[in-house]
C-alpha cells in the first residue's frame, strides 16, 4: 500500500505540477505537497510491502524505503531552497517523475522491468533542461538527449544478459562482457564521469542551476543501486575480456575521483565546483561496480544514501550562496562566510557528511569500496580523495573568510541600519538580476530603517515601489510600509520614536498591519535566512546519515529484489550444480526468502534456488565460462 | 504464407527508415508511429490484445507529443546524414545479416524480429552521431525499438509488465525529444517586472539571461564549419555570416538561402 501511495504521490505530483506551472504558485505548491507525500509514503515502505502490477510484483525492502525517502527528502529540501530563492518550479515535477521510475526500478522483481524503469527515470531529466543558453554550441540539450538514448539502450540491452538466451557461441562470456561494459558506460555517462564530464559540468548553464541534483545525483544514484546489486551477483565470472573491461572501469573511476576533485579545486564558478565535486564522488559508484562483490554491495548502498543527501545539500548550498550575493563567481564571493555564517556551517557539515570520519559509516564505506575495487598499490586513493576534497572545500571557506568583495558587501543579507539603509536607497538598482533580487530583499528593510529616521512611511513605500517595479512594486510598497512598523521598533532610533512613526507610516498608507501581515513580512524579508536554514537542516540530516543514523546502516544491509532475481539466474562461477545453488548472502532481505522458490527457466526447466524470487529469465545451470 | 510477424517486422523497419531519413518532423513522427505500433506485433506468439492496445496508445501519445512540438513552428531536421540511399543499403544489409545469422539457438521468437532489430540498430547509429536534437532523439527511439525487437527474438515475447515499461520508456524518450526541440519562451516575450521585490515569486529560469542584444551587423568573418555532410544547421548559419541569435531556438536558426536545409511552411506561432 505504501509503495502504491508513493507511486501515486509521485505520478500525481508530477503531472499536476507540470500542468500547474502556468499558475506559478499553485504548480509549485503541488510539487512540494507531492514530495512531502512521497516522503511519508516512502517511510512506510518495508520488507512486507508488496504491490502487483500486471504480472510483475514490486517488493519493497528496508533499503528501498530509506533510499526513496532520502531522495524525496532531498528533493523537498532543494525545492524549498528554490522557492526561497525564487527559482523555477520545474524541478519538483521532474524529480517526482524520476522518483517514480526509480521506485519501480529498485522494487521490481523482474529484471527486464527494473532495468527499463531505470531508463524511464532518466528521461525525466529533460524537464529541467529547457533553458536556452547564449552560446548554443555546447548546448546541453543535445548531450542530454544522447545520454537519455544511451542509458535507455544500455539498460534495456543489459537485460539481455540476465535473460540468458541460449547462445550458440562460446557461452555467456561475451554477453556478460557486453552487459558489464554497457552498464559501466551508462553509469559513467549519466553521472558525468571522466571523460564524459563536459556536458555535466555545463549543465548549470544549460538548465536550472539546481538541475545537477537531479541529473548528477538522484538519477545516477538510483541507477547505481540497480547496477551494483546486479553486478555483485551476476558478473562474478572470470574472463579475460571481462577483466579488461573491469580494469577500464577502474581507470575511469580513479580518474574521475582524482581529476574531478582537482577540477573542483581550480575552477572559480560555484556551479562548476559543485558539479565537479559531485562527479568526483560519483566515481565511488563506479568503484562499487568494478568490485563485483557482495562485500561491496553493502558499503555501496550506504555510500549512495549519504551521496544523495550530502550532494543535494551541496547544490542547495551553492544555490543559496548565489542567491544571497547575486553572483556565483568565487572571486566575487570573497567574504561570503562573514555575511552568511549559517551557510558556512552548512558547508562544513556537508563536507563532514561526504567524507565522514574514522569510524563513521560513510568513511568505512568509502574505504571499503577502495579496498575491494582497487589493487593495493592504489589504496592511497582514499587519502588522496580525502585531501583533495578538503582542499577545494577549504578554498571555499578560506575565500569566505577574506574581506568582503564588492558584490558581497553590496548584497546586504542581514538587516541594514542607519547610513547603510540610506545608502541602499540611494544606490541604483544593480544591473544583474540576481544582484537586484538580493538587493530587493534587503531594500524594504532598508526602507523601514530609513522610515525610522525621517522618511514617512508613504514615501518609503513609494520609493520601494518605484524601485521594485510595477505590479510587484505595489506589493513591495505595502510590504515596505508594513516592515516599517516591524523593523523600526527594533532599531535604537526606532525605539526612541517608534510609538509615533510606525503609526504615522501605517496611518498614511491607510492600512493597519495585523499580526499575520507582520509575520508574513518578516518571513519574506528573511528569505536568505530561511534558505540558509533549510540548507543547514539538510546538512545536519546528511551528517546523521553519514554516521549511520536514521536507520541507514541497518537498511544498507538489505538488498533490493534485483539481487535475488540476479541470483536466480545461473552464475558461471563457481561451477554451478543443483547442489551448489546460490547461498543466501547476508545482504539479502529476510522477506525475500519467503518468496516462491522455484523460478521457471527460459528453456522450460526450473532453477532450484531456495532464496530466489520468481523471475522468468532463469535458465538451467551452465558450465563455467570460457 | 507470409506470417504477420514478418509483415510487422518489415513495417517497423520501414517506419524507422522514414523516421530517420525525412526532413519534415511531421513525417518523422509518422515514421516513428509506424515503427512503434508495428514492433510489438513482430513476436511469436503475439502479445495479448491489451498489451497491443497499450503499446498502440503509447505510440499515439508519443507521436502526438512530437507532432505537437512541430506544429507551432517549422522544425526540420537535416534528413539522412549519409543519404537516403546509403541508409537503405545499410538497412538491407543489416536485415539480411539478421535474417541469416542466428546467434541464439533455439530462437525464442521469429527470425524476422531479429532481422528487424539488427536493421533498426544499424539505422540508429548515424542519427545518434549527429548534432540535431530531433535526429538524435529519433535515433534513440529507433535504437530502443530495435533492442526491444532483439529481446523479443532472443528471449521471447515480453510480459505485460515489460510491455508497459517499454511503452512508458518510449513515450518518455519521444516526449523528452519533443521537449528539447521545443522553442523556449524568451524573456522578452513575457512581462518582466522592472525589478524583483521582496517576496515575489517570479519564475527565474532566465536569471542569467542578459537583455536581448541590440541589432548587430552581420559579421563578415564566417565561422569555421566542419567539412563533410554532417553539418548541423547552426554551423551552416554561422557559415552564412550572421551570428547566431541567442534569442532564437537552435531549431529556428535556419538562415534564408541556406543551401540544404529547407524551410517548411513557417506558420505563425500560436498565441
Amino acid at each position: 500500500m505504501s509503495l502504491l501511495a508513493f507511486l501515486v504521490a509521485c505520478g500525481a505530483g508530477s503531472v499536476l505540477g507540470l500542468a500547474g506551472r502556468a499558475s506559478g504558485r499553485a504548480g509549485r505548491l503541488v510539487g512540494l505537497v507531492g514530495l512531502f507525500a512521497a516522503i511519508l509514503a516512502a517511510l512506510f515502505i518495508g520488507s512486507t510491502t508488496r504491490l502487483s502490477v500486471a504480472d510483475v510484483t514490486l517488493a519493497g525492502s528496508e533499503y528501498s524505503g530509506r533510499f526513496l525517502a532520502c531522495a524525496a527528502g532531498s528533493g523537498l529540501v532543494l525545492c524549498l531552497v528554490a522557492l526561497a530563492s525564487g527559482r523555477s518550479g520545474r524541478l519538483a515535477p521532474a524529480a517526482l517523475a524520476s522518483f517514480a521510475g526509480l521506485a519501480v526500478a529498485i522494487t521490481a522483481v523482474d529484471p527486464g522491468v527494473a532495468l527499463t524503469a531505470g531508463a524511464v527515470a532518466t528521461t525525466a531529466g529533460a524537464l529541467v533542461l529547457t533553458r536556452q543558453t547564449i552560446d548554443s554550441e555546447p548546448d546541453g540539450r543535445l548531450a542530454e538527449m544522447r545520454t537519455i538514448g544511451l542509458v535507455a539502450a544500455v539498460f534495456v540491452g543489459a537485460a539481455m544478459a540476465l535473460a540468458h538466451p541460449a547462445w550458440t557461441g562460446q557461452g555467456d562470456s561475451p554477453v556478460f562482457v557486453l552487459g558489464f561494459c554497457g552498464l559501466g558506460i551508462g553509469l559513467a555517462v549519466r553521472s558525468g564521469a571522466v571523460p564524459f564530464h563536459v556536458p555535466a559540468v555545463r549543465m548549470g548553464s544549460g538548465g536550472s542551476p539546481l538541475a545537477p541534483a537531479l541529473l548528477l545525483v538522484w538519477i545516477p544514484a538510483g541507477l547505481g543501486v540497480v547496477a551494483i546489486s546486479w553486478s555483485a551477483t551476476t558478473f562474478g565470472i572470470h574472463s579475460d575480456w571481462l577483466e579488461a573491461v573491469v580494469a577500464a572501469v577502474q581507470v575511469v573511476a580513479v580518474a574521475t575521483i582524482v581529476l574531478g576533485a582537482l577540477a573542483a579545486l581550480v575552477h572559480d564558478e560555484l556551479e562548476e565546483i559543485v558539479a565537479y565535486s559531485i562527479v568526483a564522488d560519483a566515481g565511488f559508484v563506479l568503484l562499487a561496480l568494478a568490485a563485483r562483490s557482495d562485500a561491496a554491495a553493502e558499503p555501496a548502498r550506504m555510500w549512495l544514501l549519504a551521496f544523495i543527501v550530502a550532494k543535494t545539500g551541496l547544490v542547495a548550498w551553492a544555490a543559496a550562496v548565489s542567491h544571497s550575493f547575486g553572483t556565483s563567481n568565487l572571486g566575487r564571493l570573497r567574504g561570503w562566510l562573514r555575511r552568511t555564517p549559517l551557510l558556512g556551517l552548512a558547508l562544513v557539515a556537508i563536507v563532514i557528511a561526504t567524507l565522514g570520519w574514522p569510524g563513521s559509516a560513510v568513511f568505512g564505506a568509502r574505504s571499503t569500496l577502495i579496498r575491494l575495487a582497487l589493487p593495493e598499490g592504489l589504496q592511497l586513493l582514499l587519502v588522496g580523495a580525502f585531501v583533495l576534497s578538503l582542499a577545494y572545500t577549504g578554498r571555499l571557506l578560506l575565500v569566505g573568510l577574506l574581506s568582503p568583495a564588492e558584490d558581497v558587501a553590496a548584497a546586504t543579507v542581514s538587516a541594514p541600519a542607519g547610513d547603510d539603509a540610506v545608502a541602499a536607497l540611494a544606490t541604483p538598482a544593480p544591473t544583474k538580476r540576481r544582484g537586484s533580487r538580493a538587493a530587493a530583499v534587503a531594500l524594504p528593510t532598508a526602507t523601514a530603517s530609513a522610515a525610522g529616521e525621517a522618511v514617512p512611511g508613504k514615501v518609503a513605500g513609494t520609493v520601494a515601489g518605484t524601485v521594485a517595479g510595477t505590479d510587484a512594486g505595489k506589493v513591495a510598497g505595502t510590504l515596505a510600509v508594513a516592515s516599517a512598523s516591524a523593523t523600526a521598533t527594533a532599531t535604537d532610533q526606532g525605539a526612541k520614536d517608534g510609538p509615533t512613526r510606525p503609526q504615522a507610516a501605517t496611518g498614511e498608507s491607510g492600512t493597519t498591519p495585523d499580526l499575520l501581515r507582520k509575520l508574513l513580512t518578516v518571513w519574506r524579508l528573511n528569505r536568505t535566512l530561511e534558505a540558509s536554514l533549510v540548507v543547514a537542516v539538510g546538512a545536519a540530516v546528511a551528517v546523521i546519515l553519514a554516521s549511520g543514523g536514521l536507520g541507514a546502516s541497518d537498511a544498507s544491509q538489505f538488498g533490493i529484489p534485483l539481487d535475488t532475481a540476479a541470483r536466480a539466474t545461473s552464475t558461471p562461477l563457481p561451477p554451478p550444480t543443483l547442489a551448489t545453488a546460490p547461498t543466501p548472502a547476508p545482504t539479502l532481505a529476510p522477506h525475500i526468502t519467503a518468496l516462491p522458490s522455484i523460478s521457471p527457466g527460459a528453456g522450460g526447466s526450473a532453477n532450484l534456488s531456495p532464496s530466489a524470487a520468481p523471475v522468468k529469465t532463469a535458465v538451467p545451470v551452465h558450465g563455467p565460462a570460457n | 504464407m507470409i506470417q504477420p510477424a514478418v509483415i510487422a517486422a518489415v513495417a517497423a523497419v520501414i517506419g524507422g527508415v522514414v523516421a530517420v531519413s525525412v526532413r519534415d518532423s511531421r513525417l518523422v513522427a509518422l515514421g516513428l508511429l509506424l515503427a512503434l505500433v508495428a514492433s510489438p506485433l513482430a513476436s511469436s506468439p503475439e502479445p495479448a490484445a491489451l498489451a497491443i492496445c497499450f503499446r498502440s496508445i503509447g505510440a499515439l501519445l508519443a507521436t502526438y507529443l512530437l507532432w505537437a512540438s512541430a506544429r507551432s513552428q517549422s522544425i526540420a531536421s537535416e534528413g539522412s546524414g549519409v543519404g537516403a540511399v546509403a541508409e537503405l543499403a545499410a538497412v538491407c544489409a543489416a536485415f539480411a545479416v539478421g535474417w541469416f545469422v542466428v546467434p541464439v539457438k533455439p530462437l525464442a521468437g521469429p527470425v524476422a524480429a531479429q532481422a528487424a532489430g539488427i536493421a533498426l540498430i544499424a539505422l540508429a547509429l548515424v542519427p545518434l552521431a549527429g548534432r540535431d536534437v530531433l535526429r538524435v532523439g529519433t535515433g534513440a527511439a529507433v535504437l530502443t525499438v530495435g533492442i526491444s525487437l532483439l529481446l523479443q527474438a532472443w528471449v521471447g515475447p515480453a510480459t505485460s509488465a515489460q510491455q508497459i515499461a517499454m511503452t512508458v520508456l518510449l513515450v518518455g524518450m519521444v516526449g523528452a525529444t519533443s521537449l528539447l526541440i521545443s522553442p523556449i519562451p524568451l524573456p522578452s516575450s513575457r512581462p518582466v517586472p522592472a525589478g524583483p521585490s521582496a517576496g515575489d515569486d517570479v519564475e527565474s529560469d532566465s536569471d542569467d539571461l542578459p537583455a536581448p542584444p541590440a541589432a548587430t551587423p552581420a559579421r563578415t568573418v564566417s565561422k569555421p564549419t566542419p567539412a563533410g555532410p554532417l553539418h548541423d544547421a547552426e554551423s551552416r548559419v554561422g557559415a552564412v555570416g550572421a551570428p547566431p541569435d541567442p534569442q532564437v531556438s537552435p531549431n529556428q536558426r535556419f538562415a534564408p538561402g541556406s543551401p540544404r536545409v529547407r524551410r517548411l511552411h513557417p506558420r505563425d506561432p500560436r498565441q
